[in-house]
């Protein structure tokens, strides 16, 4: 998860949610654009199966610089899983509102935010799940 | 989903699982309702289906044909409009793009699948990438603009009102589910074409991905029903669709090429969902009722509206497309970028401009559903794979020739048959030159490499494992080969490892209309409702559940495990007590190509 640093992590939600997310500003957070999960260009399947309009999910990579105090990091993750919770509001009726994190780099789960998330619990559990 | 039948726009072929189909309880059945319809054998369909006794047996052939002929219009579709084209040639671009992304790969060193993730800097550190070519990353920016425009299509327009997605795709799908009904009405008639719309998990009348188009239609004061009393137990509906497919084929017609688009306030000549809205609001704005239009009169309104709105009728747009298609191929063919993926999108150029110019000639053929259905539905014929997943041992049946598998080298197969099989087959028909009378893509053998050899690597790039496929081993032994050409590791991002398989024995349990298996790990006989299915993917997800079989084996029966274990790639059918222990078994999260 980290590298040097530097710790990454991917973060991955409805459009609605994920379109602002790279208007998230905190000290030591970096967010890269957010780009669509999938191509939604494969097959089209015979009228058989089960109904297939899917959610447009959207996933960006979030770097965390690692270089500050335990007590310090610890609210930095706090403030984004804030910030994250605070995208969900914009969520249409249809989508699950819901943002997934995980290890950037083996998409291990790391938090599931949503419209009952602690923001300070989510934080501390992101910085344990990070700094392990 | 299970997927059992499915249209590849990559590579413009109907695909049908065989293993999956012969699984069914009247296997034989379907499988020949399935090659009746292909091979436009309408008279032996008709027989096979009336002369069943079984309710289901005769339902799930009919549903079957009727699916075939629901993926021949896609096939059409694809083809001729403007927004299916375009689907097509993103394919097309980074098929053309290969043999350079083969060479700079090797100069590069590792890169990530799908090849866009290499544009974010954040994800380039954590994966260890380093991604400088300049070539690479302009394929990968190709990649990235075309994912981001089909966002934009499938976006759905909630916030208009609609809820439901309205893009180029979900046209194409109501064109489609709407000829198919259509089409099994003409042949099979009001009480089978009722019971193959209910031939569906959800066993819905019509599933929500076709609805919207009947209910934005009729909200929107384009078509309307008529209910007819006194025919069965509900009335029976008199649609008049004359202006569906033509409504729907004004709005596929959009500008593609980074032409200028014209845009006002109230209409726009880019995407289909705007081309769709723009079109209802000339119509209420003008007080044009097409309800009562026939095809070709709505057809003529269309073009109309389009001209008058975007200066260009829907015919003209179509043209300008395929004028500018033309001149790309011509680009392709002057720089010689390469030879064989230019003579394969030529061959898909003339084709279209053979379907163009039925839409000209007789428009009624491609827009009318019935005359679509009793003129050209037959004539057309994509080429045909058949998959196996599980993979069958030995060479491909008379009729068919191989397009991916394993044969070992050095191996004497008639002592040893476990050594060679095959994954997917294609049916070996005619070449198109020699049958002007079917609308067919000219040579086989050019378009079985497209399907074996291109169309994976171009599926890695654009959506790395994601992209669903009826056979794994289709993109895991691709991306093997071109790590082994190139002497260069690709990294599987961790996002894009595993395609969403989500799958649901229920769904099983109604595509085979069986009530009952044997569970692939015990033996045990397992009843509905009850057992789980595991997917191929999530099964190689959990490699000590893997390492467990493989230990309560011993000697051969070990070895042959192992290597069905590389050959089948079928989902696994296990009792609900082994499903829960394969889920005690640690989840992977590493690539298992």
């Amino acid at each position: 998860m980290s590298h040097d640093d530097e710790i990454f992590l991917a973060v991955v939600g409805p459009e609605s949610a994920m379109k602002d997310i790279e208007k998230i500003s905190i000290a030591g957070v970096e967010i890269d654009p957010p780009q669509p999960m999938d191509a939604m260009v494969d097959a089209v399947d015979a009228p058989l199966g089960p109904d297939q309009i899917q959610l447009i999910l959207m996933h960006a990579t979030v770097v965390l610089k690692f270089g500050v105090a335990a007590a310090q990091f610890g609210l930095v993750t706090a403030q984004f899983a804030g910030e994250l919770k605070k995208l969900l509001t914009q969520t249409e009726a249809h989508e699950k509102p819901r943002i997934v994190i995980v290890d950037a780099k083996t998409s291990a789960p790391v938090m599931e935010i949503t419209e009952d998330t602690d923001a300070e619990k989510a934080g501390e559990a992101i910085k344990n799940a990070t700094r392990t | 989903m299970i997927p059992i039948l499915q249209f590849d726009p990559a590579t413009l072929t109907l695909w049908y699982d065989t293993q999956l189909l012969a699984s069914s309880r009247a296997g034989r059945e379907v499988g020949l309702a399935l090659h009746h319809a292909i091979d436009g054998r309408e008279d032996w369909l008709k027989c096979l289906v009336r002369e069943q006794r079984d309710p289901w047996v005769r339902t799930r052939c009919a549903t079957v044909a009727s699916a075939v002929w629901h993926e021949k219009r896609h096939f059409l579709d694809f083809l001729l409009t403007n927004y299916g084209a375009m689907r097509v040639r993103q394919f097309f671009q980074c098929y053309i793009n290969t043999r350079t992304f083969l060479g700079k790969v090797a100069e590069n060193g590792p890169v990530l699948l799908p090849l866009d993730r290499n544009l974010s800097s954040g994800r380039c550190r954590a994966m260890g990438v380093s991604f400088t070519d300049p070539d690479l990353k302009r394929i990968a920016e190709g990649i990235r603009d075309f994912k981001s425009a089909m966002l934009d299509d499938r976006r759905p327009l909630v916030s208009r009102g609609l809820p439901f997605e309205v893009g180029g795709e979900a046209m194409l799908e109501g064109i489609a589910y709407h000829v198919q009904i259509g089409k099994a009405h003409r042949v099979f008639g009001a009480d089978v074409s009722a019971a193959i719309q209910r031939d569906n998990l959800e066993q819905e009348t019509v599933a929500e991905k076709y609805k919207w188009v009947y209910t934005l239609f009729v909200q929107k004061g384009l078509m309307k029903f008529d209910y007819i009393e006194g025919e069965g137990d509900t009335p029976q509906l008199n649609i008049h669709d004359g202006p569906l497919i033509p409504v729907l084929y004004a709005a596929l017609a959009g500008r593609y090429y980074k032409q200028k688009q014209t845009r006002t306030v109230y209409a726009s000549s880019a995407l289909p969902p705007e081309r769709l809205i723009s079109l209802i609001a000339y119509f209420d704005e003008h007080k044009i009722d097409l309800t009562e239009l026939s095809t070709l009169q709505a057809w003529e309104a269309a073009n109309a509206a389009c001209k008058q709105m975007f200066g260009r009728s829907v015919i003209e747009e179509i043209d300008a497309d395929y004028e500018k298609e033309a001149e790309r191929i011509a680009y392709y063919r002057e720089t010689g970028i390469d030879e064989f993926v230019t003579s394969a999108y030529e061959d898909f150029h003339g084709l279209r401009g053979r379907l163009i110019q039925v839409l000209k000639d007789d428009p009624a053929a491609v827009l009318d559903q019935a005359h679509w259905s009793d003129r050209l539905v037959n004539k057309t014929r994509p080429f045909v794979v058949a998959a196996a997943p599980a993979g069958v041992i030995g060479v491909p049946p008379d009729g068919f020739e191989r397009l991916s598998g394993v044969a070992e080298k050095d191996v004497d197969f008639d002592k040893a048959p476990d050594f060679r099989w095959w994954w997917t087959v294609i049916r070996t028909e005619g070449d198109a030159e020699h049958d002007e009378k079917v609308y067919r893509l000219g040579r086989r053998d050019m378009w079985s490499q497209i399907i074996s050899d291109f169309a994976p690597i171009a599926k890695l790039m654009i959506d790395g494992n994601r992209m669903r496929s009826m056979v794994g081993p289709e993109l895991v032994s691709t991306k093997t080969r071109i790590e082994r050409q190139t002497g260069v590791k690709l990294i599987m991002d961790s996002l894009s490892r595993y395609p969403e398989e989500n799958l649901d024995i229920a769904e099983w349990y109604f595509l085979t209309g069986n009530t009952r298996f044997r569970c692939q790990v015990t033996h045990e006989v397992v009843h509905a409702p009850h057992g789980k299915i595991i997917g191929p993917w999530e099964f190689r997800r959990r490699p000590a559940f893997l390492e467990a079989l493989f230990h309560a084996l011993s000697g051969s029966m070990q070895e042959r495990m192992r290597q069905a274990y590389w050959r089948d790639w079928s989902p696994w059918l296990v009792s609900d007590e082994v499903y829960a222990l394969f889920k005690l078994a640690k989840l992977t999260h590493e690539d298992i190509g």
